[in-house]
C-alpha cells in the first residue's frame, strides 16, 4: 500500500494572510471609514481575498458599478474597530467575540451576509 | 459557549420606525438604478449605496415593497423584450433572442447581488428567490410566448436536421439557446424536458426511422453497420456539443431503436448480414455487429441464437457425412477444426461472451451426441496419433491437439463408452508394441485424469503397471530358464509373455486355438515359473493377441516373417501339406472360420503373397471354407523382413459389439450402486425422484436410458436391497 499524508498548517496560512492585511503588500482595493466619534481609516485590502471570502464583496465586483471602478468604498455608518474585526475576519477566519464588540459584530455580519458568522454569535 | 449573555437591547437592534414616505424613497432609488442595470447603465450606480438601500428596507420590514416592486420590473422589462425580439426576422430571430438572454442573465445576476440582503432574509418559500423570480418572467413573458416558442423549437430542430444531413451550424449559439431552456426551469429542468426535449427526441426518431429504411435498403449490411456507429458518434458528440447531458441516455436509446433495435432482424437475415458473415468468417464486421446489437435489449440474444444455430448446422453436417462416418480421422480433424474456427469468432467477434460460448458448446454437446459413433472415432483418432506419436507436431502443438481431444470429449455424453474404447485401443498399442512413446502416452492419460479423476484412468495407468512388472517377470523367467533342468530337453525358441492382470485389461472376446506342442510346453513352463514366484494367481493364456516371426525358407531366399499367432499357426500348418483348405486349417488350429478368413487374407492378398489361392480367383471375392491355398514359392521381394497386418485396423463389427456390451454390463453396475447410494442416504423416495437423482449423479460419465433403470430398481427389488411401501408402490424403501 502507498501511504499517503496530507500536511496541514492552518493556523500558519491564517496568521500569514492576516500579515497580508496589515502589510498593504500588492492591494488593490481601499475600505474607508469615516466616522463621527473616531478618525477615518482607511484598510488598504485585495479583492481577490475580499471577493473569495465574501458574498457582499464578491457581487460588488462582479457587478463592475462605481465602487470597482474607482477601487475604493466608503462606509459612514460603520465604526472602524468593527470593520477591521470583520476584515481581520476575512483575511484569517479568525475573530474574536467578546461582550464589548458582540452586538456590532452581529450587526454588521448580517447585513454583510456573513452567516456563519452570524449564527456563531448569535449563540454568544 | 454554555454560557449566554443576556445582551442589552442594542441601538442598532432595534430598527427605526421608518417613514412611508423614507420607503418610497429608497424603493425609487432602488426601481431607477434597476432600470439603469436593465439598459445596461450600471457603472455609474454605487453597489453599497444600493445594497444599504435594499437592507434598509428589510430591517424596516419593507421588503414586501421591494419584492412586488421588482416583479413589476421585471414583468415590464421582458414584457418589452418580446416586442423587441419578436420583431426580428430569419436568422435574426435566434441572434437577437440569444444576444437579449444573455443581457437579460447578466442583469439578474447583478440585481440578485444588489438585492443579495432581501433575497438572504425576506424571501420566503413558496416566494421565488430573486434570481429566480428574473429567470421565471422570462420564461412565462418570452421564452414559452406563442410567438417565439414554437417558432424557436421549429428553428432549434431544423438546425439540427441540417447538421444531421451534413451542414455546419453554429453550436455555441445552439448550446446557449437551449441550455435557456434549462435555465429557466426552476425544478428538474421541467421547460426543458416539456417544451424542448420532447419534440427533440420526437424528431430524432422520425429522422433516423427513414434515414435508417432507405440506407439498409441500398447498402450492405456492413456498411450499415458502419453508417450506424458513425451515427452514434456523432450522436454523443451532439450531446457534449449542446444539449443538456441528461437527455443523453433518452437520446441514445431513440437512435438505438430506430437504427438498431427495429432492423435486427433483418440484419440478420439479409442477404448480406449476419449469416453471411459468419460463413465468410468476417470477423470485423461481426464484431461491430455484436458491439452494436450489445447495446439494445435482447440484441445479443438473436445475435447469439443465430450463431450458435449456425454451429449447429456445421456440426450437423459434419458428424453425419458418409466420408467422415468411415473415416474416423477426418471425422475428429474437421471437428477440432471447426472447434477452432468458432473458437476464433468466439474471441474475434464475440469478446468471449460467456452466454455466447455456453450455446456453441450445447451445440456442440448437441451435434456430438447425435450418433454414438462418436466416442470410438475419437479414441481412434488418439489411437492413431500415439501410434504415429504425432507426426509433424511440436510438443506445444501436440498440448494443444491433446486439449482439443479433451474439449470434444467434455461434450460426450457417454464418456463410459469412450473410456471403453479408448482402453480397447490403449491395450492394442500396448500388446502389439505400437505405441510410440510411453510420455505422450501419459501425458494423454493425465489430461483425463485432470478431467474426470482418477478413477477415470486407474485401469489404464494399471496397464502401464503390468507393462513394466512384465518386463520383470520375463527376466525372472529366462534366468529361470537358463537353470531349469527341462530346458535342457527342449530347443531353444524366444518366447515373451506379457501378464495382464484381469480388470485392468479389456477382455478380449474369447478365441481358442491349439498351440504346437513346443509352444504349450513354454506355456506351460512359464505358468509354471509364475504361478510359484506369485502364489494364489491364476494365468489364462491369451493367444488371439499375440504375435510370433517365422522363418519362411524358399529355394533361394529366406524371409523372416512377422506374423499374428494365428497367421503363425497357419503357416505351419504348411510344413506338413501342401495344400490346404480354409476348412482344414480352421480344424488344424482349432482357430474359429471367421478368425481363419481375417488372418489368411493379408497373407495372400497384400503387397507380398506367401500364400496363393489355388485356382488363381479374382481376390475380390469373399473366401469360402472350401478356398484351398498353397505357399507361394516364387515370392519375391527385396526385404529380408516382412510384415503383415494381423487384422484390419479397425475393430470388427463383432469386436465393436462386445465392446458396446461391456459398456451396457458395466452401466448396470454403475446404476445399481448409484441407486443403493442415494437410497441409503434418503431411506424413502419417489420413483421419479429417484430416477432424476439418478440420471444426475450418473451424468458426468453417461446419460443413463429411464428403462434402465427402471429395470435396475426391480433387479434391486428382487434381490432384496429395496421395497416399495404397500400402501404406495410408487415409493421405495431401503433395506439395510
Amino acid at each position: 500500500m502507498e501511504s499517503k499524508k496530507t500536511f496541514e498548517n492552518y493556523s500558519k496560512l491564517s496568521t500569514d494572510f492576516e500579515d497580508l492585511l496589515h502589510s498593504k503588500n500588492y492591494s488593490d482595493f481601499r475600505i474607508i471609514v469615516k466616522s463621527q466619534l473616531q478618525e477615518t481609516k482607511t484598510f488598504e485590502c485585495h479583492r481577490a481575498i475580499l471577493s473569495s471570502r465574501s458574498d457582499y464583496f464578491h457581487g460588488l465586483f462582479r457587478s463592475q458599478m462605481i465602487e470597482a471602478q474607482t477601487g475604493f468604498i466608503e462606509f459612514e455608518d460603520v465604526m472602524p474597530q468593527v470593520m477591521e474585526n470583520l476584515l481581520s475576519y476575512i483575511y484569517s477566519g479568525k475573530l474574536e467575540i467578546n461582550s464589548e464588540n458582540a452586538v456590532e459584530i452581529l450587526v454588521f455580519s448580517s447585513r454583510f451576509c456573513f452567516h456563519d458568522l452570524l449564527d456563531f454569535v448569535t449563540d454568544f | 459557549m454554555s454560557r449566554k449573555m443576556i445582551l442589552r437591547v442594542p441601538k442598532f437592534q432595534e430598527p427605526k420606525r421608518m417613514e412611508k414616505s423614507e420607503a418610497q424613497r429608497l424603493w425609487l432609488l432602488l426601481k431607477d438604478a434597476i432600470v439603469e442595470v436593465q439598459h445596461m447603465n450600471a457603472s455609474t450606480l454605487s453597489f453599497e449605496e444600493l445594497y444599504r438601500s435594499s437592507y434598509s428596507l428589510v430591517i424596516a420590514k419593507r421588503g414586501d415593497i421591494l419584492y412586488t416592486g421588482l416583479e413589476e420590473v421585471n414583468n415590464h422589462h421582458t414584457k418589452n423584450l418580446l416586442d423587441k425580439i419578436a420583431q426580428a426576422v430569419d436568422e435574426r430571430f435566434l441572434i437577437e433572442l440569444n444576444s437579449q438572454w444573455q443581457q437579460y442573465k447578466l442583469q439578474q445576476i447583478m440585481i440578485h447581488d444588489i438585492l443579495m440582503y432581501l433575497d438572504r432574509m425576506y424571501v420566503k418559500e413558496p416566494q421565488l428567490k430573486v434570481f429566480d423570480l428574473g429567470m421565471f418572467k422570462w420564461k412565462q413573458n418570452v421564452l414559452i410566448h406563442s410567438q417565439i416558442n414554437d417558432r424557436l423549437v421549429r428553428m432549434l430542430l431544423g438546425l439540427i436536421h441540417m447538421e444531421r444531413n451534413g451542414e455546419v451550424i453554429d453550436g455555441a449559439l445552439m448550446k446557449s439557446l437551449i441550455q435557456m431552456y434549462v435555465d429557466v426551469s426552476l425544478k428538474e429542468k421541467e421547460t426543458y424536458k416539456q417544451e424542448f426535449e420532447e419534440r427533440f427526441l420526437l424528431a430524432t426518431s422520425h429522422f433516423y426511422k427513414s434515414e435508417s429504411n432507405l440506407f439498409i435498403t441500398n447498402n450492405s449490411c456492413g456498411a450499415y453497420l458502419k453508417k450506424v456507429e458513425i451515427r452514434l458518434i456523432e450522436e454523443e458528440a451532439r450531446i457534449k456539443q449542446y444539449l443538456d447531458e441528461s437527455t443523453g441516455p433518452k437520446l441514445i436509446k431513440a437512435c438505438e431503436d430506430e437504427l438498431i433495435a427495429n432492423h435486427m432482424q433483418t440484419m440478420i437475415e439479409m442477404e448480406t448480414g449476419c449469416r453471411t458473415m459468419i460463413q465468410n468468417d468476417r470477423f470485423n464486421e461481426l464484431k461491430l455487429m455484436y458491439r452494436l446489437f450489445q447495446r439494445v435489449e435482447n440484441g445479443l440474444v438473436h445475435l447469439k441464437n443465430e450463431f450458435a444455430g449456425y454451429v449447429r448446422n456445421e456440426g450437423h453436417k459434419i458428424v453425419n457425412q458418409p466420408e467422415n462416418l468411415k473415416d474416423p480421422n477426418a471425422l475428429i480433424t474437421s471437428l477440432i477444426e471447426i472447434r477452432n474456427r468458432f473458437e476464433k469468432t468466439l474471441s474475434q467477434s464475440f469478446a468471449n461472451n460467456r452466454d455466447f460460448i455456453n450455446s456453441v458448446n450445447t451445440a456442440f454437446e448437441s451435434f456430438l451426441n447425435e450418433n454414438d459413433k462418436l466416442s470410438e472415432s475419437l479414441a481412434l483418432f488418439i489411437d492413431k496419433k500415439l501410434r504415429g506419436g504425432f507426426k509433424d507436431s511440436n510438443d506445444q502443438e501436440i498440448d494443444v491437439i491433446m486439449n482439443k481431444v479433451i474439449l470434444l470429449f467434455r461434450f460426450l455424453s457417454d464418456k463410459d463408452v469412450f473410456k471403453k474404447f479408448y482402453e480397447h485401443y490403449l491395450a492394442k498399442r500396448l500388446l502389439s508394441g505400437r505405441s510410440f512413446s510411453e510420455d505422450l502416452e501419459r501425458t494423454m492419460i493425465s489430461k483425463f485424469k485432470q478431467e474426470c479423476g482418477n478413477q477415470f484412468t486407474s485401469k489404464m495407468e494399471g496397464m502401464f503397471t503390468d507393462m513394466r512388472l512384465s518386463k520383470d517377470a520375463l527376466d525372472g523367467f529366462k534366468n529361470y530358464l537358463q537353470t531349469s533342468v527341462e530346458m535342457g530337453k527342449l530347443p531353444k525358441i524366444d518366447m515373451s509373455v506379457r501378464v495382464l492382470t484381469q480388470g485392468f485389461w479389456p477382455t478380449f472376446p474369447p478365441h481358442s486355438c491349439t498351440l504346437p506342442p513346443l509352444l504349450s510346453q513354454y506355456c506351460d513352463l512359464f505358468t509354471k515359473y509364475y504361478c510359484h514366484a506369485h502364489t494364489g494367481r491364476r494365468i489364462i493364456w491369451q493367444t488371439n493377441i499375440g504375435t510370433a516371426e517365422v522363418t519362411f525358407r524358399l529355394p533361394k531366399k529366406t524371409h523372416v516373417l512377422a506374423l499374428s499367432t494365428y497367421q503363425m499357426l497357419i503357416m505351419l500348418l504348411f510344413n506338413d501339406a501342401e495344400k490346404l483348405s480354409l476348412k482344414q486349417m480352421a480344424a488344424g488350429t482349432s482357430i474359429s472360420f471367421m478368425d481363419i478368413q481375417r488372418s489368411v487374407k493379408p497373407l495372400y492378398s497384400g503387397k507380398y503373397k506367401v500364400l496363393k489361392r489355388t485356382p488363381a480367383v479374382e481376390k475380390s471375392k469373399e473366401l469360402s471354407e472350401n478356398d484351398i491355398f498353397e505357399l507361394n514359392l516364387n515370392l519375391k521381394c527385396k526385404l529380408h523382413r516382412i510384415k503383415f497386418a494381423a487384422t484390419s485396423q479397425t475393430d470388427s463389427e463383432p469386436e465393436r459389439q462386445h465392446t458396446r456390451q461391456r459398456v451396457d454390463e458395466d452401466r448396470k453396475i454403475e446404476i445399481d450402486a448409484a441407486i443403493v447410494r442415494i437410497m441409503k442416504s434418503r431411506k424413502a423416495l419417489i420413483h421419479n425422484d429417484l430416477i432424476v437423482e439418478c440420471t444426475k449423479q450418473l451424468s458426468s460419465r453417461f446419460v443413463p436410458q429411464t428403462s434402465m433403470i427402471k429395470k435396475r430398481i426391480e433387479n434391486l427389488i428382487e434381490r432384496e436391497y429395496l421395497e416399495r411401501f404397500p400402501d404406495d408402490r410408487r415409493r421405495y424403501r431401503y433395506l439395510a
